[in-house]
């Protein structure tokens, strides 16, 4: 499928039918993110394949940053897809909260429970309601979705569901689509800390039940990654809770007149930081544009949203020829109509290796941006391999202006 | 419903990739979602290019279509060429009742491999074991009679069983093949990273086997070519010398006066001794060893009868029934955790998620997968064999003289 043929939403095919390994699924998302709240207990209930690695998941959380979690494994045996589950999951559940008295269960259910189809919900709503603790069900579902994406939205939304208005605390806020550590480091988090603003939860690499709880409390949010939008909105819609959005890494356009908005919410003077950045920027890429224009690139990082990422190297001057398209995926279709004017790239699904190789053979780029493929490959073609920073919890123009000079470097 | 709070066991479809990916020449394909081949894989290591999962959509499951399977398996034909496609089912096209057999046999005409076979109706309580068995005998069953003959090569033998992802497993081959090699000159035919060819499946004058599980293909492989097999899994310095006293006769191979051998076994006595003299003087000495069982029987017979110690539980972690009257029943997790805590073994080996969880009980030492933080990276120290024996004595000594009883 070439670009011009794409429409956001459109299945994506796959290079190869035969996929190795395959992407995470949702299920992975959920736990990597459960797995740091405070006091809180995880049921994963699903066949042994899914709750052996989501167990694993859990386990593997570094030892820095040891999980909070308490995490149980609920394997679905075969006599249970004849009898079902729900009288046993509601005993667990119990026993569960008279053992170790959690803030909250969240029971997470894979792809099989949701296939047998049985009344998961009502067993988590009745519990809700008459036990002391809350009791969510967080769906994973990855036949309906490919990206691991979804399972953290999902869970961010779990944990501010039930959330009750509390009065406002004064210059507080909150960050939101944090999955690695060093949001508070991030561009936005400094200037708000150093101008007397208070972090008041950090969702969800850092965070107890009771910062969520309280999380209404909080002037603003602040959204580092694609994956903290929706519960931005749902916290604005249900307690006006304001929100800047700092999921694109690339568009400085966006991110000036995010800064402005939130100059004008919180009064802090941002237009000589601006200034003195987008002039930094454009230097820059004016000095990127002579190196780099008119070279050819396959565009593969899956965790930026992929057709801003390769609009912005367009914008250096770049051609792209193949476009892999990962676990994320732009949300709006800006980028990718203003993409559409000027080149018709391939549009593919990650795949195999051996695809990718297959496509390298016939379009011999000179770059490679992304990390999905062994480099001796790529070394063994004269290929360049460069990838942006892999950790997009920094954003602002911090973001851009460390993926240009990678790119200066290549 | 099996509830777990510290680790539930690998899956089927876990042993079965492992399994297939032993054989390059085979391609498996998992029908369903893509996170869990995704998972899968870590089961394979860097043998990953034969086993494909095809993914799976909602209106798959809705319509019970199989075209993305069927597509899978013509793209992974063209790809890889093998010689045998395995459609393997998961426990969504399990739920669905999907029917692997009728596409494997509609496919049939389509694809170049000479058979495409389904592998369906699995159990969702089966483990690890139970997906090598399952797969070993598949092979006996609708593979191994086909092979065409090949000339048989002297002093030449297959490795069968081995996992790539076993804790220590890649150096355990690398120090099986040393021996056979150093001693008796003998050539392994897996490949590198040790795959095994049909055609050497024919060719070799014998078969080593590593695990029972793997049992039913080397018998099949005897039936078929009259290819003998040893079945070994040589911890200590008896077992191994019963191993090469076994390969020894049936290659009519005298090795005992190779000076390597001669060197490295008086070194190996010298570990074991020491390991020995280390455990023995401890007052509340007790082990408690739980892993798959053909490990678990050898390292038992190797501390009982080389180390001399009596307070030996041997639990079996799969499914797997052997003949091993000492070695206790799989016990589930809730079981295992009330023998601890009745037992309180000074010394747990089992895999590092037992032995982080019960480190107040016990000292503990990981010899057995899943590991989380610990690395495999080292294919040049063996727990098997006879360097192995100076490995596993060092590293059991500082596991119990380094680490304090909590």
């Amino acid at each position: 499928m070439n670009l011009q043929e794409y429409h956001l939403g459109s299945d994506i095919p796959q290079l190869c039918g035969a996929i190795s390994p395959g992407k995470h699924c949702p299920l992975f998302g959920v736990c990597s993110v459960l797995r740091y709240v405070d006091h809180v207990s995880v049921i994963y209930l699903g066949t042994n394949d899914c709750v052996y690695f989501a167990q694993k998941q859990y386990l593997t959380t570094s030892i820095d940053h040891p999980s909070q979690a308490r995490v149980i494994a609920a394997q679905l045996t075969d006599s249970d897809l004849v009898f079902g589950i729900g009288k046993q999951l509601k005993k667990l559940i119990q026993e569960e909260y008279e053992e170790n008295h959690p803030t909250a269960i969240y029971v997470v259910t894979s792809c099989s429970i949701e296939v047998i189809s049985e009344d998961i919900e009502g067993v988590t709503k009745l519990l809700n309601k008459q036990m002391p603790c809350k009791v969510k069900l967080i769906k994973t579902e990855n036949f309906k979705t490919l990206s691991y994406y979804r399972g953290i939205e999902l869970t961010l939304e779990a944990l501010v569901d039930g959330v009750q208005p509390l009065p406002k605390k004064e210059k507080s806020f909150a960050i939101l689509g944090a999955r690695f550590a060093g949001a508070e480091a991030c561009e936005p988090v400094k200037i708000l800390v150093e101008n007397g603003y208070m972090i008041q939860s950090n969702m969800p690499f850092q965070c107890t039940e009771q910062d969520i709880q309280t999380i209404s409390q909080v002037e603003f949010t602040i959204v580092v990654d694609g994956t903290g939008i929706e519960t931005a909105q749902r916290l604005k819609k249900e307690f006006d809770i304001d929100y800047f959005l700092f999921d694109c890494k690339f568009d400085t356009e966006k991110i000036t007149k995010t800064y402005q908005d939130l100059s004008a919410k919180t009064g802090i003077p941002l237009e000589n930081f601006i200034k003195e950045h987008m002039d930094e920027i454009e230097k820059k890429k004016t000095e990127a544009k002579e190196k780099l224009t008119g070279k050819t690139f396959f565009y593969s990082n899956i965790v930026l949203y992929p057709f801003e990422g390769v609009k912005f190297m367009t914008e250096l001057g770049m051609v792209p020829q193949c476009i892999f398209i990962g676990t994320a995926i732009d949300r709006e279709d800006r980028y990718l109509e203003q993409l559409k004017k000027t080149c018709n790239p391939e549009v593919i699904a990650n795949a195999n290796s051996a695809s990718v190789i297959s496509k390298l053979e016939e379009y011999h780029p000179d770059y490679f941006m992304g990390g999905t493929i062994n480099a001796q490959e790529l070394i063994s073609r004269n290929v360049i391999q460069s990838g942006f920073p892999v950790m997009p919890i920094q954003c602002g123009f911090q973001y851009i202006t460390q993926a240009i000079n990678k790119l200066l470097g290549m | 419903m099996k509830v777990y709070r510290i680790l539930p066991d690998k899956s089927i479809r876990y042993g079965l990739i492992e399994a297939v990916s032993q054989f390059p020449e085979i391609c498996a394909i998992e029908f369903g979602p893509e996170g869990t081949m995704h998972y899968l894989s870590e089961a394979v290591a860097d043998r990953s290019d034969n086993v494909f999962t095809s993914g799976i959509k909602e209106k798959d499951i809705i319509w019970g279509t199989t075209k993305i399977l069927e597509q899978a398996a013509i793209d992974a034909d063209r790809r890889k060429h093998p010689s045998y496609m395995i459609l393997v089912s998961s426990c969504v096209t399990e739920i669905i009742g999907t029917d692997l057999s009728a596409v494997a046999k509609k496919l049939q005409s389509q694809l170049t491999a000479k058979k495409v076979l389904a592998m369906d109706h699995i159990s969702f309580t089966a483990d690890e074991s139970d997906g090598w068995i399952l797969f070993s005998k598949m092979m006996a069953d609708q593979i191994i009679p086909e092979l065409p003959d090949y000339e048989k090569r002297k002093g030449s033998y297959n490795l069968l069983g081995i996992s790539q992802t076993d804790f220590h497993g890649k150096a355990d081959r690398r120090e099986l093949k040393r021996m056979l090699s150093d001693y008796m000159g003998l050539e392994c035919l897996n490949t590198e990273n040790g795959g095994v060819l049909f055609k050497n499946l024919a060719a070799a004058q014998f078969n080593l086997v590593v695990r029972q599980e793997a049992v039913p293909l080397a018998q099949a492989l005897e039936q078929r070519f009259g290819t003998p097999y040893i079945l070994a899994c040589p911890y200590g310095v008896q077992q191994c010398q019963t191993f090469l006293k076994k390969i020894g006769v049936l290659c009519g191979v005298d090795y005992e006066k190779n000076p390597i051998y001669q060197e490295e076994l008086q070194m190996a006595k010298r570990a074991s001794m020491y390991l020995k003299n280390h455990l023995r003087p401890i007052e509340d000495f007790s082990v408690v060893l739980h892993g798959t069982y053909d490990k678990v029987s050898s390292l038992q017979s190797f501390l009982k009868n080389e180390c001399m110690l009596n307070r030996i539980c041997a639990v079996n972690s799969s499914n797997f029934k052997g003949e091993d009257n000492n070695i206790e029943r799989k016990k589930s997790e809730a079981e295992f955790i009330s023998m601890m805590k009745e037992k309180r073994p000074y010394l747990l080996i089992s895999h590092e998620v037992y032995c982080d969880y019960f480190r107040e009980i016990s000292k503990g030492f990981t010899m057995f997968t899943p590991t989380i933080h610990r690395t495999d990276l080292n294919e040049f120290a063996p727990y098997m064999g006879m360097r192995g024996i100076i490995n596993l004595s060092q590293d059991m000594v500082n596991a119990v003289s380094c680490v304090p009883r909590m």
